[in-house]
C-alpha cells in the first residue's frame, strides 16, 4: 500500500506563518503538521509514503530527511492544484494507494478504517462547512460534493483523505482533485464516505491554537535538563534537552517546551502551550494557550496568551496580547476571530507593546513606547 | 549440535538500563540474562554457539570471550543494522553447518526443554502457554503441527505463543532469502516460516517453562524466579549477630557487618560492603562491590555493580543502573494509596507494587523523594530534598 | 592519493571491496579497480567512478580481494592507469595509495632486466619489485622490496598461489579491521565500520600479512604488536532523500550544522592547551584556508592577538620561528599537507590543535588536542556545511580567547543563514551562467568570502572566477573588466562601506555589470547595482556567514543551470591526501 501525501501548497490563509515554509511544516505541539500525518501512516505500516513538494520544497525535503523512514519526495514546479500535484506523483504509484493533504491532522484510528476500502473517502462533521467541501451522501455513498458553498445543506465535509485505485488517473481532467471525484461519480462509480474519528485542520493562522490544544495531550510527558527543584510542574509537561527551568515558575500541562530553553524564575507557562527550540523566557512573564516557536526571546514581565508567535521573534519587557475579537478580511472572506496576536518569524517588539486582536507580518519592527497594535501590519513594516 | 542466539538488539523498551549495554547483558540474579540462557543450553550438551551481536557487542565479547570459561566455543556474528530477526538469522549463515537451535538472547528456559527440541526433527518452533497471550505473536497448533501464526493481536486465538526458540536445518535460509520488509520495516523470522507453515511441516514443542523480559519491570520477576532456584552460598566474611535467613548467596571479599539482616532468596556480589543493620528481603541480587549502609532496607530489587545505598535509605521493587550514588534519606515508593496498579512511562506495569527504574550513575541529593514509576535516564543528577516523579531525562539536573 | 580496500575472509570479497570504495571516493573518483585472488588473479577496472558504475566488478569470484579509487597522479585516468597493477605474469597484484618518487628510475632497472610495463602510473614498479622478490613467499618478497622504494605509499598485494594480503604502511594512512574469521584494511576506519568496530592502526615502516584468522606485524624483522583500538561507531545516514544533490543538502543543513558546532565548542569544552596564546599560526588548505584568513581578520579585529596564516603546502618552506598555539584546519583530517605542516610545527615544539568533522581521523592522531566540528558527514566535493562549520568554532575560538567579544548571539546565528535561505537568486544566475569570468570583491573579512565565492564558482560551475581585495582590482585585473565579466561585490555596513561604493563605481565605469550583496533597506545600493542581494543587518561575524551562503547558492544554481556534475566536479576529489 502507497501513500501519496500533498504538501506542495504554500497555504495561503494562514499567512504570515508561511513565508519561510508551506502550512503542512508549520510546527504544532513542536511537530510539523506533516509528521503526524506520516506517524499516523507509520502506525498503519504504510511504509511507501510519496510527498509532493513544492513551495519551498527544500525546507520541506530537510525535515522528511530527519525521519527515521524513508520518504519518496516529488517536485511540482507550480501549484496548479491538487489533482496536478497527485499527477506529479503518478509515475511512483504502482497500485492502490491512500491520498493525504500534509497539512491537515488525521489520527491512525481514522487511516486503519480507510485503509483496507477501496474508492473511500473520509468525512467529517464541522461546525464551519463552508470552508471545506461538503459532502452530501445517501446510503453510506458520495453523491455529491460541494466545492466551499455559501450556504451548505450539510454539516459533513471532506477531510482530503482518500482511498483510492490507480484508476482515478482516468478521471482527472483538470487541476482539482474533488472535480475528477466528481467526474468518477458521474461515470457510476460508488465512493463510501467513512467518518474520520479525530481530524483537524487550520484554516486560519489562529485555528493553530486549536489544533495545538488537541495535539498536546498526545505528547508524552518527561522532564530533561535542568529543572529547579522550586519550580512547581504540575500536568504533562515535556521539557527538552538542554533546557533551563528557573525557581518559581509554575508550569501546568499541557505544555511542551523544546531543547535548549531557557524559562527564567518565576515564569507562569499555563496550559496548551507549545514552545519551540532554544526560546528565552524572562523572569515573571505569563505565556497561555499559545504557540511559541523556535528561537523567539520574551522579555521580562511580558504576558502573551492566544498568541502565535514566529520563529526568531524577539519581544521586549512588557509586552502583552490582549485577547478581542474584531472583523477582519482574509482570502475575500470577511471573520470575526477572537485571539490575542499572530506574528510572523522574526517580529521584533519594543518595550510596552500591546498587540490587541491582531495579525503582525515577519519581519515588522514596532519601537519602544506604549504602542497599541490593533490591525494588521504588513510585512517587513517599521511601526515608529 | 549448534545454537544461534540473538543478541544484537539495544532492546529500546528497557532504556534507560541499556545506555552501557544491551539488553541481553543486563543482570539476573548477578548474571547477564544471556549467561543463564547459555547455561541451560550448555547443560542440555551444546557447546558450539553462535553469537549474533551488534548493540553493546564488545560488553559481549568482554564478559563471554571465547567461550572456555564455559567449556563451550563461541563463535560471533556482527549484524551491524538491526534489520530484523531474519536478517540476523542471515548474518549467521557462513557458520551453520547442520541443524541448529536458534533462540532470542532474552529469555529464560530450562535446559530440559532445550534437550527435548534438540531431539525433534527440524523444524520445530517452541511454545509456551501463557494468560497474557495478547502480548505476543500467537501460534495456533493443530495435532502438534503449527497451522498459523498470528500477529499480536487484541483478540487471540489460543493462549499458546511463539517462544522465541526453534530448531532448523539450513533449509531455512532459503526462505530467508525470500523475505521482504514487513509493515514495520524490518524482515522478520516469522514471515519466513510461512512456507514451512504451509507444508504443515513445522512442529510445535511446548515448553514447561518460559520467561520472557520484554519490559523493564519484567526483570524483577524473572530474577525472582532465578533467585528462587539457588542454594545460597557463602564466599564472603559474615560478622556477629548477622542473621540470614533462606538461601543466601554471598560472593568473595564481600563483607556482612553486625545487625544485618537478610531473608532469601538473596544474591550479593563481590567485594560489597553491607551493613551494619542493613536489612536485605528477599528476591533481591545486589552486584559486585556495592555498598548497602546502615539502616537501608531493600526489597525485591535489582541493583547493579558499584552502587552505593549507603545510609537511612529504602529501596523497594526497583532497578538500580551501575555507579548510583543514593543521599542519606533518599526512598523509593513502591505501593499506591489506592492500591491501583502502576504505570511506568505510561504504561501499565499490571504490578500493585513497583518503585522506580533508575539509570546508570544517577546521583541523589540527601533525602530525595521518588515516586513510584519514576524512570531516570543515566547520569542525572537530583539536589538535596528533591520531589522525583515521571520521566526524568538522561543527564538532566534538578537543582 | 588515493583510497585503498582489502579483505580476506569467508565472504565474497568482491561487493564488501566495492561497497568500501564507494565511502573512499572523498579520496578520489577518476577510476577504480578491484582484484580478487584465485588461481588466477581475477582484476576488474574502469575509468569513471564506482558509485556510477560497479556493475561487472561484483561478479569476481573469491574471498580474498583488494581494490582501489583513484585521483590520477601519475598517468592520465584511463581504464589501464587506474589499479590494480599486476606484474609481467599476472600472478601479483598491488593497489597503492601515495607516490613512489623514485619510480622512473626503478622503472628503467625492471626494464632493463626485461619487465614490461603497460601502464604511466607509479605503482605499477611496484609489482614489478615484488614479481623480482618472489619467491613462492608473498611477505618475504614484499619485505624485500620495500627498502627500494621512496615516498609515501600504503600498499595492498595479493599472489594467486598464497590465500593472503600483504599491507605496507609508509606516511599514507593504513588501517586494519580486525573481525571475525576476516580482516579488513583500508585508507581509513569507514569502509570497515560497517563490518567491525575493532582497529589496528599501523605505524610508519610496518608490514602486515593478513590471512583469514590473524595478522601478523613486521616492523623491520621483528614481529610487533600493535594495540588493538574499540572505535565508537554510528553510521550515520548519508543519502540524498529527496534532494536533487548533496550539495544542496548540504546547504540547507548548514543552520543545523552550524548550531551543533557552535555549542559543542564552548569555554568548558575547548581543549586547556590553547589557553592564553600570544600568537595563533594557522594551516590550512583549500576551503579551510579561506576559513582561516576570516578567523585571521575577525581575530585581529576583536583580540589584537597576531594571528599568521599560512598555506600548509607552502609552511615546509618558511624557517622558524614558529611559535604559540599552530592551529590545523581540515574538514576530513586526512589532507596530508596540513597533517605534515602539523607535525613539522610539533618539531619546533608548538602546541598543535586540529579542527575536523571525522572522529578519529588522522590529523587527530597526531595533534595536541583536537575540536571537532559537528557538520555531520559532507558528500559533496565542493565544501559548504563544513566550511560554516569551521567558521562557527573559529568565532567560539574567538569569543573564548577574547571574553565572549561576540556574545550568546552565535547561538542564534543559525536563524540568519535560514533567512538568507530564502533568498531568490534567478536573476544573479542568469547572469553568471553566461559570463566567461566572474570577479568577486570584498574588503575586511568580506575580501576571504569573496575568494571562497570564487572558489566555490570555479569548482562546480567550472566558469573562471577570481576573488579580489576590492582596493586590489585596480592593481591589474581591472583591465579584464568587460560587459561579459560581472562582478560580485560585498558592501556591508562599517568603515569599509563608503569606499566599496566609490569600488562599486568605478567597475560599473568599465562597463561591467556588478552584483551587490548588501544591507537590506540600503537606498543608495538599490540604486546603483545592476542586482541587489539585499542581507539581514546584524552582527558582523554574522553577516559573514549570510553573505558566504548567499555566495554558495549562487555558484549552486549556476552549476546547475550549466548541467555540471556538482557533486563529483570533474579532476576534483574531496580531500586531497598527497602532497
Amino acid at each position: 500500500m502507497q501513500a501519496v501525501i500533498l504538501a506542495a501548497g504554500e497555504g495561503m490563509r494562514v499567512r504570515p506563518l508561511t513565508r519561510s515554509r508551506p502550512k503542512a511544516l508549520i510546527p504544532v505541539a513542536n511537530r510539523p503538521i506533516i509528521g503526524y500525518v506520516i506517524d499516523a501512516l507509520i502506525e498503519n505500516g504504510i511504509r511507501d509514503i510519496i510527498v509532493v513538494t513544492g513551495y519551498r520544497k527544500e525546507q520541506v525535503t530537510r525535515f522528511l530527511n530527519q525521519l527515521d523512514v524513508p520518504v519518496t519526495v516529488v517536485v511540482q514546479d507550480k501549484q496548479l492544484g491538487t489533482a496536478h500535484a497527485l499527477r506529479c506523483a503518478e509515475p511512483k504509484i504502482k497500485g492502490d494507494f491512500l491520498l493525504l493533504p500534509g497539512d491537515n491532522y488525521i489520527d491512525p484510528g481514522s487511516i486503519a478504517k480507510i485503509r483496507d476500502t477501496r474508492n473511500a473517502m473520509l468525512l467529517k462533521e464541522h461546525p464551519n462547512p463552508s470552508n471545506f467541501g461538503v459532502v452530501l451522501l445517501h446510503e453510506g455513498y458520495v453523491t455529491e460534493i460541494l466545492e466551499k458553498p455559501l450556504e451548505s445543506p450539510s454539516f459533513m465535509v471532506s477531510t482530503g483523505i482518500f482511498s483510492l485505485t490507480p484508476s482515478f488517473f482516468d478521471y482527472i481532467r483538470g487541476n482539482d482533485i474533488t472535480d475528477a471525484i466528481t467526474n468518477m461519480i458521474g461515470n457510476g462509480e460508488k465512493i463510501q464516505g467513512i467518518i474520520a474519528d479525530d481530524w483537524q485542520d487550520a484554516i486560519y493562522p489562529w485555528d493553530l491554537l486549536k489544533m495545538n490544544t488537541r495535539l498536546l495531550p498526545y505528547v508524552k510527558p518527561g522532564k530533561d535538563g535542568m529543572v529547579s527543584r522550586n519550580a512547581i510542574i504540575t500536568g504533562s509537561v515535556r521539557i527538552g534537552k538542554g533546557s533551563t527551568i528557573g525557581p518559581g515558575t509554575v508550569i501546568t500541562g499541557p505544555v511542551i517546551i523544546g531543547n535548549d530553553c531557557e524559562i527564567g524564575a518565576h515564569c507562569s507557562i499555563m496550559p496548551n502551550t507549545s514552545i519551540g527550540a532554544r526560546v528565552k523566557i524572562e523572569p515573571f512573564c505569563l505565556i497561555g494557550n499559545a504557540l511559541v516557536m523556535d528561537d523567539c526571546s520574551i522579555g521580562s514581565h511580558s504576558r502573551v496568551v492566544d498568541a502565535v508567535i514566529g520563529e526568531g521573534s524577539v519581544l521586549s519587557n512588557h509586552v502583552t496580547t490582549c485577547t478581542s475579537a474584531s472583523l477582519m478580511e482574509i482570502g475575500g472572506s470577511v471573520v470575526r476571530p477572537a485571539f490575542g496576536a499572530i506574528l510572523g518569524d522574526e517580529v521584533r517588539a519594543g518595550s510596552f507593546t500591546t498587540f490587541k486582536n491582531c495579525i503582525v507580518g515577519n519581519n515588522a519592527t514596532i519601537e519602544d513606547g506604549n504602542r497599541v497594535i490593533s490591525s494588521g501590519i504588513p510585512d517587513d513594516a517599521l511601526v515608529i | 549440535m549448534q545454537c544461534v542466539v540473538l543478541a544484537a538488539g539495544e532492546g529500546k523498551r528497557m532504556r534507560p538500563l541499556t545506555a552501557k549495554r544491551p539488553k541481553v547483558m543486563l543482570p539476573l540474579a548477578n548474571q547477564p540474562m544471556m549467561e543463564h540462557l547459555v547455561a541451560a543450553a550448555r547443560e542440555a550438551g551444546i557447546t558450539d554457539f553462535v553469537f549474533v551481536v551488534g548493540y553493546g557487542e564488545r560488553e559481549i565479547r568482554r564478559h563471554f570471550g571465547d567461550g572456555s570459561r564455559y567449556g563451550i566455543s563461541i563463535s560471533y556474528t556482527p549484524q551491524r543494522h538491526q534489520q530484523g530477526t531474519a536478517d540476523a538469522l542471515n548474518a549467521a549463515r557462513e557458520d551453520i553447518s547442520g541443524p541448529f537451535i536458534l533462540m532470542n538472547g532474552d529469555m529464560i528456559v530450562h535446559s530440559e526443554d532445550i534437550r527435548a527440541i534438540c531431539e525433534k526433527k527440524a523444524p520445530c518452533m517452541g511454545v509456551f502457554t501463557t494468560d497474557h497471550p495478547q502480548d505476543y505473536g500467537v501460534v495456533v497448533v493443530e495435532g502438534g503441527i503449527v497451522t498459523a501464526l498470528e500477529e499480536k493481536s487484541k483478540k487471540p486465538k489460543s493462549r499458546l505463543i511463539n517462544a522465541g526458540i526453534y530448531l532448523f536445518d539450513p533449509g531455512i535460509f532459503e526462505y530467508v532469502d525470500d523475505v521482504i520488509p514487513s509493515p514495520r520495516g524490518e524482515l522478520e523470522l516469522t514471515d519466513a516460516l510461512a512456507g514451512y507453515i504451509g507444508q504443515k511441516k513445522m512442529t510445535a514443542y511446548q515448553l514447561s517453562y518460559w520467561l520472557d523480559v520484554g519490559e523493564p519491570w519484567d526483570m524483577l520477576n524473572a530474577n525472582a524466579a532465578l533467585l528462587a532456584r539457588i542454594d545460597g552460598e557463602n564466599k564472603g566474611t559474615v560478622e556477629e549477630n548477622v542473621t540470614l535467613n533462606g538461601p543466601v548467596s554471598i560472593g568473595e571479599g564481600t563483607v556482612l557487618k553486625s545487625g544485618t539482616y537478610i531473608e532469601g532468596p538473596c544474591c550479593i556480589g563481590r567485594d560489597c560492603r553491607i551493613g551494619p543493620h542493613a536489612y536485605i528481603r528477599g528476591a533481591t541480587s545486589i552486584g559486585n562491590n556495592c555498598h548497602i549502609g546502615h539502616c537501608s532496607e531493600i526489597k525485591n530489587s535489582i541493583i547493579m555493580e558499584k552502587s552505593r545505598i549507603p545510609h537511612f535509605n529504602y529501596i523497594g521493587d526497583s532497578i538500580i543502573g551501575s555507579d548510583c550514588n543514593f543521599g542519606a534519606g533518599t526512598k523509593i515508593a513502591n505501593l499506591r494509596h489506592d492500591h491501583g496498579t502502576i504505570k511506568v512511562a505510561g504504561k501499565d506495569s499490571r504490578r500493585v507494587k513497583f518503585g522506580a527504574i533508575v539509570g546508570d550513575n544517577v546521583q541523589f541529593g540527601i533525602n530525595c523523594s521518588i515516586n513510584v514509576g519514576a524512570v531516570i535516564g543515566s547520569n542525572a543528577k537530583f539536589a538535596p530534598g528533591s520531589y522525583i516523579e515521571g520521566q526524568i531525562g538522561e543527564n538532566s539536573f534538578i537543582r | 592519493m588515493c583510497g585503498i580496500v582489502g579483505y580476506i575472509g569467508r565472504r565474497k570479497a568482491a561487493p564488501i571491496v566495492i561497497e568500501g570504495l564507494k565511502k573512499l571516493e572523498y579520496r578520489g573518483y577518476d577510476s577504480f579497480g578491484i582484484a580478487t585472488q584465485g588461481k588466477k588473479i581475477g582484476i576488474c577496472k574502469h575509468e569513471g567512478k564506482i558509485s556510477e558504475n560497479s556493475g561487472s566488478a561484483l561478479n569476481l569470484k573469491g574471498t580474498t580481494g583488494i581494490g582501489h579509487t583513484r585521483w590520477a597522479t601519475h598517468g592520465v585516468p584511463n581504464d589501464v592507469n587506474a589499479h590494480p597493477h599486476t606484474d609481467c605474469t599476472n600472478r601479483i597484484a598491488v593497489v597503492h595509495n601515495g607516490i613512489i618518487e623514485n619510480y622512473a628510475e626503478l622503472k628503467r632497472q625492471l626494464i632493463s632486466k626485461g619487465h614490461t610495463f603497460r601502464s604511466e602510473t607509479d605503482t605499477e614498479v611496484i609489482a614489478h619489485l615484488i614479481e623480482e622478490q618472489y619467491k613462492g613467499d608473498l611477505l618475504s618478497a614484499v619485505s624485500d622490496a620495500v627498502p627500494y622504494l621512496k615516498g609515501s605509499f600504503a600498499i595492498l598485494a595479493i599472489s594467486s598461489e598464497e590465500n593472503r594480503i600483504v599491507a605496507v604502511r609508509y606516511a599514507s594512512p593504513l588501517v586494519l579491521g580486525i573481525g571475525d574469521n576476516e580482516l579488513f584494511a583500508a585508507s581509513d576506519m569507514t569502509p570497515v565500520l560497517e563490518h567491525t568496530e575493532r582497529a589496528v592502526f599501523l605505524e610508519d615502516g610496518d608490514i602486515a600479512d593478513l590471512s583469514r584468522e590473524k595478522v601478523t606485524i613486521y616492523h623491520g624483522k621483528e614481529v610487533v604488536e600493535r594495540p588493538m583500538e574499540l572505535i565508537d561507531w554510528s553510521i550515520e545516514d548519508t543519502k540524498k532523500g529527496g534532494f536533487p544533490h548533496y550539495m544542496l543538502k548540504e546547504i540547507y543543513e548548514q543552520p543545523q550544522a552550524f548550531y551543533n558546532s557552535v555549542r559543542a565548542c564552548t569555554k568548558e569544552t575547548l581543549p586547556a592547551i590553547i589557553g592564553k596564546p600570544s600568537s595563533v599560526t594557522l594551516v590550512a588548505c583549500g576551503s579551510s584556508y579561506n576559513a582561516g584568513l576570516i578567523f585571521k581578520y575577525l581575530l585581529e579585529e576583536s583580540c589584537g592577538i597576531p594571528a599568521r596564516l599560512e598555506y600548509a603546502s607552502e609552511f615546509k618552506y618558511f624557517p622558524p620561528p614558529v611559535s604559540g598555539l599552530v592551529i590545523g584546519i581540515t574538514q576530513s583530517g586526512e589532507t596530508a599537507d596540513t597533517i605534515s605542516a602539523l607535525k613539522q610545527a610539533k618539531t619546533h615544539n608548538c602546541r598543535t590543535l586540529a579542527i575536523t568533522n571525522v572522529l578519529g581521523s588522522s590529523v587527530s592522531r597526531i595533534s595536541d588536542a583536537t575540536v571537532y566540528m559537528r557538520a555531520g558527514p559532507e558528500i559533496s566535493v565542493a565544501a559548504t556545511k563544513s566550511f560554516t562549520a569551521q567558521l562557527a568554532v573559529l568565532m567560539q575560538l574567538i569569543n573564548c580567547l577574547c571574553e565572549d567579544r561576540a556574545g550568546d548571539f552565535l547561538l542564534h546565528g543559525h536563524r540568519a543563514i535560514e533567512e538568507v535561505l530564502l533568498k531568490d537568486l534567478t536573476a544573479a544566475v542568469a547572469l553568471c551562467r553566461k559570463a566567461a569570468s566572474i570577479f568577486y570583491v570584498g574588503r575586511g573579512p568580506f575580501y576571504p568570502v569573496s575568494l571562497e565565492g570564487a572558489l566555490k564558482m570555479k569548482e562546480i560551475s567550472y566558469i573562471h572566477a577570481e576573488g579580489y581585495a576590492a582596493g586590489e582590482l585596480k592593481h591589474g585585473p581591472f583591465a579584464l573588466l568587460t560587459p561579459e565579466t560581472p562582478v560580485v561585490a560585498i558592501c556591508m555596513p562599517d568603515d569599509t562601506y563608503g569606499v566599496m561604493i566609490s569600488n562599486i563605481k568605478e567597475m560599473m565605469a568599465r562597463g561591467a555589470p556588478v552584483i551587490v550583496l548588501g544591507p537590506e533597506g540600503d537606498k543608495e545600493l538599490i540604486d546603483i547595482a545592476d542586482i541587489f542581494i539585499p542581507l539581514p543587518k546584524s552582527h558582523k561575524f554574522l553577516q559573514v556567514l549570510t553573505s558566504l551562503v548567499v555566495l554558495q547558492l549562487l555558484a549552486y544554481h549556476t552549476a546547475v543551470a550549466l548541467g555540471r556534475d556538482v557533486d563529483k566536479p570533474r579532476n576534483l576529489a574531496k580531500s586531497v591526501t598527497v602532497e
